[in-house]
């Protein structure tokens, strides 16, 4: 191959790089999101006007500022009746009373009670509709605690537990995307996909070529995307030439201008469908990062899972009524469901998903579930360690009773103010004989949690983000093979050098331990 | 990079400095990647932008990718080390010489205004200065010695890590 070389003339005064580093990879950035900044910018003026013009009738009234304190002392009272989780209910708490002025209104604006009541109702008329699709609870054929949780599961939001269904492990973005553009290439009728980042790229180039030839070929192709997520990878040039190219995409929960706390709520799952034969679901989002094809964080860990058989009917279920939720149109399922062909394999399936859709949280009660069962051994792998209290005690409990629990987090982190209460928090269970691992210069995305029952992996994060406010997917299985791969994939990171002790994770300064302390109070946002 | 072949290449443009620039294009090498241009940068006369591509269906392509992301940061390393080898004693020599100067400057100019007393003190601060400018040399020598320590242990990393890597390329090449 020709080496093109465009040599630079000697200039009089040469600038020199000195402080450049050895190498460095180049990444093309995305685009810049100039429409979030401006979103995000009017509702921060909305955001000022509304507690300026507050406090100017606390100052000039003084029977508003009375009024105020009472009714943020009656909405606490509310606070601590609601459903949410103790840290939440902590923080709300502190917010109204401390800045009891103008928080009542704010507070409102975020109660899903309120704020969520009319897209709740349209939720329910989906499911009420599309109730018989749904196949009835059939009791694996496993142990106690595999049998109970497919009933919670079931219990909590009709996910079927399916057996004759195959399951495939990738431990990296590469191979999971290989296997993904392979399916593709053999879709004959539809493909749904749905992520919480769709990005213009080296990776959406290849599938869109492919989506291209097979909308050609007649094929029906969906997206779903969220538009937070999405808003600068997916930019209008690119919504353009796949609106040209025939693929119907329908945004979730638009960036809009308004101040409301609804906007946290996001679509964070990651699913595609291909003929109702073929499942995909992970950790992995439509982003070159995934695959390591563009540098960010250093070395992006990421997994992936491939289902086909009886199980695929759950996702693309969950697909269609995502579709109809977001479009309005209600459509017959049976063209999209029971294409798949049923394998020999016995082992229990069970896809599940999480959203304020749902009355329990499903994706927290599950890991808890199974943290609770295991007797063994319990590994969990996750980008950022969030949980609430419950959760740390259960996983300490569980190590002084002598289950072996190791978890993974990232050596580097995408978001510094995320790691450190995800080192504090592994700070706290390294000190009761946790081990926890961080690949060196990796950024570790999987979502994976095991134990000698079962394992669950998607794209649910051990954060109470996606506990209580994202919309998630995940898979619930028992297959021992399925098992042994992950097992495979933990056991490669549980070297003795990327094991963390105490005093790596522990705060160096007086200065770092006050900033960790304040950034926990923003934990259920992060 | 419009025109590239994304289904059946990768790419990568890597910016480096031009006096280590082979180096990084044969270490490349090693793990599959072929330069394809290299450029020099507009704004800065020691830096250069080398483009490479490498088969896109790889086989062991995960631990290749993870082995050069840990290979490029102990590279850095070794230039992070190299750069900021004499830092301190630098420093040092450079607060000790101003302050040896300035009293030697004064001292001189007290003697020229018959001020005995105080230009004998600035003569003592200034011999003082002079001593621990001498003890900066040694101090660099530490440091020049600490720097080689762990540039060796770097360099071993380094090399294990292209053995590694020339053997999982080699893997692929039986397969």
């Amino acid at each position: 191959m020709k080496i093109k070389k465009i040599g630079g003339k000697r200039k009089l005064f040469n600038r020199r790089a000195n402080d450049f580093k050895a190498v460095q990879i180049q990444t093309e950035s995305g685009g810049l999101a100039v429409r979030s900044l401006i979103v995000f910018l009017l509702i921060g003026v909305q955001l000022t006007i509304w507690i300026c013009l507050h406090l100017r009738f606390a100052m000039a009234f003084r029977w508003w500022a009375i009024i105020c304190f009472i009714l943020s002392v009656i909405t606490c009272l509310s606070v601590l009746s609601s459903n949410k989780n103790g840290l939440s209910k902590a923080v709300w708490i502190m917010f109204l009373l401390l800045c009891f002025e103008f928080s009542v209104p704010i507070y409102l604006l975020s109660d899903e009670r309120l704020f969520f009541r009319k897209a709740k109702k349209r939720y329910a008329k989906i499911f009420e509709r599309t109730d018989c699709y749904s196949p009835c609870f059939q009791p694996p054929k496993s142990k106690k605690v595999v049998v109970n949780d497919c009933k919670y599961l079931y219990g909590a939001g009709k996910f079927a537990c399916y057996s004759q269904t195959n399951l495939k492990y990738f431990p990296s973005g590469y191979l999971f995307y290989e296997d993904l553009i392979a399916q593709i290439e053999r879709a004959e009728h539809f493909i749904f996909m749905e992520y919480y980042i769709f990005s213009d790229g080296v990776l959406f180039k290849r599938i869109y070529q492919r989506l291209c030839e097979k909308i050609k070929a007649g094929v029906e192709v969906r997206l779903i995307y969220d538009d937070m997520g999405s808003r600068k990878g997916l930019t209008r040039k690119v919504k353009k030439q796949l609106k040209t190219a025939g693929v119907k995409f329908l945004p979730f929960n638009k960036l809009v201008p308004i101040f409301a706390v609804g906007l946290n709520y996001r679509d964070h799952r990651k699913i595609a469908v291909i003929d109702g034969k073929v499942a995909f679901t992970g950790g992995c989002n439509l982003a070159d990062e995934y695959i390591n094809e563009k540098r960010m964080h250093g070395y992006w860990k990421d997994n992936g899972v491939k289902i086909w058989g009886r199980a695929v009917d759950g996702f693309t279920l969950a697909f269609l009524r995502q579709w109809e939720y977001l479009s309005g149109i209600k459509e017959d399922y049976t063209n999209f469901l029971g294409k798949s062909l049923a394998t020999t394999n016995t082992a229990c399936v069970v896809p599940f998903f999480d959203g304020t859709e749902f009355k329990q949280t499903v994706g927290k009660t599950v890991y808890q579930n199974l943290i609770s069962g295991a007797t063994e051994k319990l590994y969990i792998m996750t980008p950022y360690f969030i949980p609430d209290d419950t959760l740390i005690n259960s996983l300490i409990a569980k190590s002084l009773s002598g289950v072996d629990v190791r978890i993974v987090i990232p050596d580097i982190p995408d978001k510094n103010y995320v790691y450190k209460v995800t080192k504090r928090n592994a700070e706290k269970l390294v000190e009761h004989g946790i081990k926890v691992y961080a690949p060196k210069n990796a950024f570790v995305h999987a979502k994976v949690i095991m134990s000698e029952n079962a394992v669950v992996t998607g794209s649910i994060n051990f954060d109470l983000r996606s506990f209580y406010q994202q919309f998630e997917s995940a898979v619930y299985t028992d297959d021992l093979k399925f098992m042994a791969e992950v097992e495979n994939d933990f056991t490669k990171v549980f070297k003795q050098e990327f094991l963390l002790d105490v005093k790596s994770l522990r705060r160096k300064n007086i200065f770092n331990k006050a900033i960790t302390g304040f950034l926990q109070l923003f934990a259920p946002l992060m | 990079m419009g025109n590239l072949d994304f289904n059946d290449y990768d790419f990568i443009t890597a910016s480096t400095k031009t006096w280590c620039a082979k180096k990084i294009i044969s270490d490349y090498n090693r793990f599959g990647w072929e330069v394809i241009k290299e450029e020099s940068d507009g704004l800065f006369s020691n830096l250069v932008h080398l483009t490479f591509r490498r088969v896109h269906k790889l086989e062991n392509k995960d631990q290749l990718q993870y082995l050069q992301v840990c290979y490029e940061q102990k590279i850095n390393q070794v230039f992070d080390l190299e750069r900021n080898k004499n830092l301190f004693s630098n420093l040092l020599f450079l607060l000790f010489a101003i302050f040896c100067v300035s009293s030697f400057g004064l001292c001189t100019y007290q003697l020229i205004q018959s001020n005995l007393l105080f230009g004998g003190v600035c003569a003592v601060l200034g011999c003082v200065s002079l001593f621990f400018i001498f003890l900066t040399a040694r101090l660099r020598k530490r440091e020049n010695r600490k720097y080689q320590l762990k540039v060796n242990e770097l360099n071993k990393d380094i090399e294990k890590m292209l053995i590694d890597v020339s053997m999982l390329s080699g893997e692929k090449n039986e397969n």
